[in-house]
């Protein structure tokens, strides 16, 4: 996993280079943007200082292109360094990109038309400070490196502090070039009536911009500080003159617009908690306009300040709405996103008969919630982790704080801070990425659709990892036999459940050694068959052409063709699936001559039996070692087997899940966990978690017959 | 060998347990009953076994106090401490010598039982060199894996082991035994000697102490260890005399494997039992190996540090192939395994009272 994860910041800034000369369409239109923007400001400034507020305005004006300047020096660090941590849509690093790029060279040339040479020096210093943090970062020193690697491993979603423009087309244009000016992106404009005048905006704006920009690392302050101080001595003149400002105070027009993007949200929400609630919204404004807007008209539980366009347009992307306003460096970032989900459904690969009916879906907040549902207990935690450059899925940590065990827990948190993908279609991809050998053909971390068998297993003292769009929860760490537990043992009493727990593993047994047994026993030891069974077998193989080993090969890759054909198959098709394999193909295969009956008898029930074990990657896993018994067994007859089925165990009791053997109560022999995991012990006597995981509170609450 | 903390305590008590059981049932207790038959007359072989597994497990318990005085410490370290240390080196080398001796017969004799009863025509090389890949690979995995190992194939191997002995039960004849202690000194002396041997596998408990979380307990597992094997080995023999009778069991190679020969399941779908009982047997003979080969790297790398365990194993592997082909007939094998036996015991001994005697003086340090 560490290799990998060196490896990243190296691509990444390669790939920064080429985008930044490849695609020089995007920064173009950027540019224009940014342009549009520039010359806005600096033609601003002559109409402010015709005014008498004018030396305020400036001071706030130069403070604030001051900060901006810091600001943007500061983004050009932190872009540099995000793009080392390469969370960041690359789009969206090229616009940044430019915008630095452009500012540079911009704010020399505008620093220098409204003479400003203080603020000369220490732009042209930042400048130098910022080639001098952006050359390292880019040779890719050590020092660089690690900075990234360490702020990586605290925060994985990194964002970028772009902060939200003052002109609110600006930002619409920005988000709208962003999106590559989509159909679905929602922009209804608004006007609302205030008596604030702006002035007092943008004192209100400016602390929180500012302390946007503190939150972030401490060389952006280092950088902006001689700006700070340099506005403040501005700052200081304008205190004299604000009795004259407030008296100035006026009924004016301010715009504003919400955003979203249609499918993803709930239009709902918005017509009838936001926009309705705007719109009947009678008595004038006083004082800040966004808090009241927050405080008093926004009817949606889930509402959020942002600063920066980075959080806007992830809002946006997430279903949610944003609403900005005019003058206004701060957006509300409002949870409206419902997008349609599929209903709660049965478990397709877990049927079982008796227990609950229902599954997970595709959606993380209604999993978590089917979780939550089933276990009311306070200390039941999801820490939410964010994975996928590009598609920044969530993924949530499910654990019982005080059952768990902590260096298990602490050990999943960490490997799947190392996941770097694009995006993860299903949680399988996650499995691959945290499991603990790739080469090992069993399953490390089980799957599992159930809330309740995650809930089952969350109360052992595991941990369980959900997806968002994955309907598979996948649960960690896992021994060997958690594979061929259903939960419906805990329904049915105790013996019918222990006879079953055997019955699967007997089929299991069956699964893997029956064809390899038919090809030893056929080609190297009829010896050992009674001599009836034996002479009837050969009279039946007679005349077939083909030796024991083809034979069997032949019909078990027929088999496989079969179950892969019937998966991918439409349902209605899938019967004649059945009918043509099942009937046609066997019948047919044993009264042409090609293989004897007996073989089809073994075929089948080896499919069967491998049919009994409830999880399906196991089962897969299993079927390929069928086929490595099948050859072994055509080599070296019983011997071939047994060396083979040593060298599996070798290997089961080195592999390792999330740090813990995968042998699991087998191998460290716990007795204890053996009761439920051979047999199935009655309820009453299963007091204890399993043992191998060294849970912190290891006795089961358990007064006799209750569902754990 | 300075050993890194993730090493330390990755054994228990009870794997300590199961490993001398396993490690102490191997190709010998195949042919045991003959070599007690050998030199007893009726059934009085019972006494030598009885003896010789008291004395074993007597030893077994005094070597696992001598190396549990020094928890987490490897051989070569506390025999440094107790001797000193050019003699620990040498010991050390000298056990890695044995315990390779040990891999050879076992990956030889595995060729010539299977040769024997499973495959005619398979050459016994081959069947030799896959043994040694599959025990190879077991060996390149961790020391933690290879308990694991041994404690998945304990239940194995009793199983096996009872089958043996619960399937020829019914085919015992009772006059067999009877005319009860008419062997002479000699003939005890001589039979307890050999069982001592047999059961010289508990030896390992030397190398493995160090592993051991904690070990207070484990001198009394190694003894309750070699006590169980004597009791198998005990009901193994006298199921054996039962069955054949004294001077039969005198002219057959395997008696143990044999009496799985005679045994037919109820049922009727196997003729043959002894097929399946000989994957039963490699299984056992596997451990015993692994162990074995475990405990060479292991004694080798304490004395040549920087070498790597997958290196060490990589080079030894050829070297265990080609000296295990190089006795020509079966017979060979079987002097060689004589030889091998008198040199074990007459070493361990020698060791183990150079030890004591050293550790009577200087006691323990188990503060390290």
């Amino acid at each position: 996993m560490r290799r990998f994860y060196r490896k990243v910041p190296r691509k990444n800034s390669t790939n920064k280079h080429q985008n930044s000369i490849n695609t020089q369409h995007t920064q173009n239109d950027i540019n224009g943007i940014q342009q549009e923007i520039n010359v806005q400001q600096c033609q601003c400034n002559p109409q402010f200082q015709q005014n008498q507020k004018a030396q305020h305005i400036q001071g706030t004006r130069n403070n604030l292109n001051n900060e901006n300047v810091g600001s943007q020096h500061s983004q050009d660090y932190q872009h540099t360094q995000s793009s080392i941590q390469s969370n960041q849509n690359i789009q969206f690093q090229q616009s940044i990109q430019c915008q630095c790029h452009l500012k540079n060279h911009q704010l020399q040339n505008q620093t220098q038309t409204q003479n400003h040479n203080q603020s000369q020096d220490n732009v042209q210093s930042q400048n130098q400070k910022t080639s001098q943090n952006q050359s390292p970062s880019l040779k890719q020193n050590g020092n660089a490196n690690s900075n990234a690697t360490q702020t990586n491993n605290q925060n994985v979603s990194m964002e970028i502090h772009v902060p939200i423009y003052k002109k609110m087309n600006n930002n619409i244009e920005f988000i709208r070039r962003l999106l590559g000016n989509p159909d679905d992106l929602v922009i209804r404009e608004l006007t609302l009536e205030t008596f604030n005048d702006n002035h007092e905006n943008e004192q209100g704006d400016c602390p929180s911009s500012r302390s946007g920009h503190d939150d972030g690392n401490l060389p952006i302050q280092t950088l902006s500080d001689p700006e700070n101080n340099d506005s403040k001595i501005n700052q200081l003149n304008i205190i004299d003159e604000r009795p004259l400002e407030k008296a100035k105070q006026k009924k004016q027009k301010i715009h504003c617009s919400i955003l979203y993007l249609s499918g993803l949200s709930n239009t709902n929400i918005i017509n009838d908690n936001i926009l309705k609630t705007l719109q009947r919204k009678t008595n004038e404004f006083n004082g800040d306009i966004l808090d009241q807007i927050y405080q008093e008209i926004i009817a949606v539980t889930e509402t959020k300040r942002v600063n920066t366009l980075e959080q806007v347009v992830h809002a946006l992307l997430s279903g949610r709405s944003i609403f900005l306003i005019d003058g206004k460096m701060t957006a509300l970032d409002m949870g409206t996103a419902g997008s349609e989900k599929r209903a709660l459904d049965e478990p397709q690969s877990e049927a079982l008969i008796r227990g609950p009916r229902l599954a997970f879906i595709e959606s993380i907040e209604t999993n978590l919630t089917l979780i939550r549902r089933e276990l009311k207990d306070p200390n039941l935690r999801f820490k939410m982790h964010e994975v996928g450059r590009r598609s920044k899925q969530k993924i949530a940590v499910c654990y019982v704080e005080g059952i768990v065990n902590p260096d298990i827990l602490d050990e999943v948190n960490r490997r799947l801070k190392t996941i770097d993908i694009d995006f993860a279609p299903d949680s399988g991809v996650i499995e691959q990425w945290i499991e603990d050998s790739f080469l090992s053909p069993f399953p490390q971390l089980l799957d599992t659709e159930r809330p309740d068998r995650v809930s089952y297993n969350l109360m052992q003292g595991k941990v369980a990892i959900l997806v968002d769009g994955s309907p598979f929860a996948l649960i960690a760490p896992i021994s060997f036999v958690d594979a061929f537990l259903t939960i419906e043992d805990f329904s049915q009493r105790w013996i019918i459940a222990t006879s079953m727990r055997l019955l699967r593993y007997f089929s299991m047994f069956i699964a893997l050694f029956l064809p390899g047994l038919y090809v030893a026993l056929i080609s190297f030891h009829p010896g050992m068959l009674p001599t009836q069974l034996t002479i009837s077998i050969a009279a039946t193989r007679e005349g077939g052409p083909l030796p024991a080993i083809v034979e069997v090969l032949l019909m078990a890759v027929t088999f496989e063709i079969l179950q892969e054909a019937s998966i991918r198959l439409p349902k209605v098709i899938g019967q004649t699936v059945g009918i043509v394999g099942g009937i046609v193909i066997g019948d047919v295969a044993v009264s042409a001559g090609i293989v004897g009956p007996a073989l089809v008898i073994v075929t089948s029930l080896t499919a069967m039996s491998s049919f009994t074990i409830p999880n399906y990657s196991m089962s897969i896993g299993l079927r390929i070692l069928r086929f490595i018994f099948v050859i072994a067994a055509s080599i070296f007859g019983l011997y071939g087997i047994i060396l083979v089925l040593i060298m599996i165990c070798i290997h089961i009791v080195n592999l390792k899940s999330m740090g813990t053997p995968y042998s699991g109560p087998f191998a460290p022999y716990f007795i204890d966990a053996l009761k439920n995991t051979f047999i199935r012990a009655p309820i009453m006597t299963l007091k204890k978690r399993p043992p191998y995981l060294e849970p912190i509170d290891d006795q089961k609450v358990n007064s006799g017959g209750q569902r754990q | 060998m300075n050993r890194s903390p993730d090493y330390q305590g990755i054994v228990s008590d009870r794997d300590i347990l199961i490993t001398v059981i396993t490690n102490i049932i191997g190709v010998l207790t195949l042919t045991s009953p003959r070599v007690v038959a050998e030199v007893t007359n009726s059934s009085d072989g019972w006494i030598t076994v009885l003896l010789g597994g008291i004395i074993a497990s007597l030893c077994g318990w005094f070597i696992a106090k001598i190396a549990s005085s020094f928890p987490n410490q490897s051989f070569l370290t506390y025999t440094s401490y107790l001797l000193s240390k050019p003699v620990a080196i040498v010991m050390t080398l000298i056990f890695s010598l044995q315990f390779f001796m040990t891999t050879v017969f076992y990956v030889r004799e595995l060729a010539a039982l299977s040769h024997q009863y499973l495959f005619d025509h398979t050459p016994q090389e081959i069947i030799s060199l896959t043994f040694l890949f599959v025990v190879i690979y077991a060996v390149s995995g961790s020391q933690a894996g290879i308990f694991r190992l041994n404690v998945l194939f304990f239940p194995i191997l009793v199983v096996g082991l009872f089958l043996v002995i619960f399937l020829s039960i019914g085919l015992i004849d009772w006059e067999g035994f009877l005319p009860l202690f008419q062997t002479d000194f000699e003939g005890y002396l001589k039979g307890t000697y050999f069982s001592v041997v047999n059961m010289l596998g508990f030896a390992i408990v030397f190398f493995y102490i160090g592993l051991v979380k904690n070990p207070r307990n484990t001198p009394k597992m190694t003894a309750y260890g070699v006590l169980v094997t004597m009791g198998f080995n005990l009901v193994i023999y006298l199921v054996c005399v039962g069955v054949f009778g004294n001077t039969t069991m005198r002219n057959m190679f395997f008696p143990t494997f044999d009496l799985s020969r005679t045994v037919e399941i109820p049922g009727g779908f196997f003729e043959r039992f002894d097929a399946f009982l000989f994957l039963f047997w490699t299984i056992i003979f596997f451990t015993t190996a692994t162990m074995a080969l475990d405990v060479t790297v292991m004694t080798l790398r304490m004395v040549f540090r920087n070498f790597k365990k997958i290196n060490a194993v990589i080079m030894l592997s050829p070297i265990i192939y080609f000296t295990s082909m190089v006795p020509k007939s079966y017979l060979d094998v079987v002097s060689f395994n004589r030889l091998l036996g008198h040199f074990t015991i007459i070493y361990f001994l020698l060791v183990t009272i150079l030890l004591g005697i050293a550790f009577k003086i200087k006691g323990g340090n188990s503060s390290e």
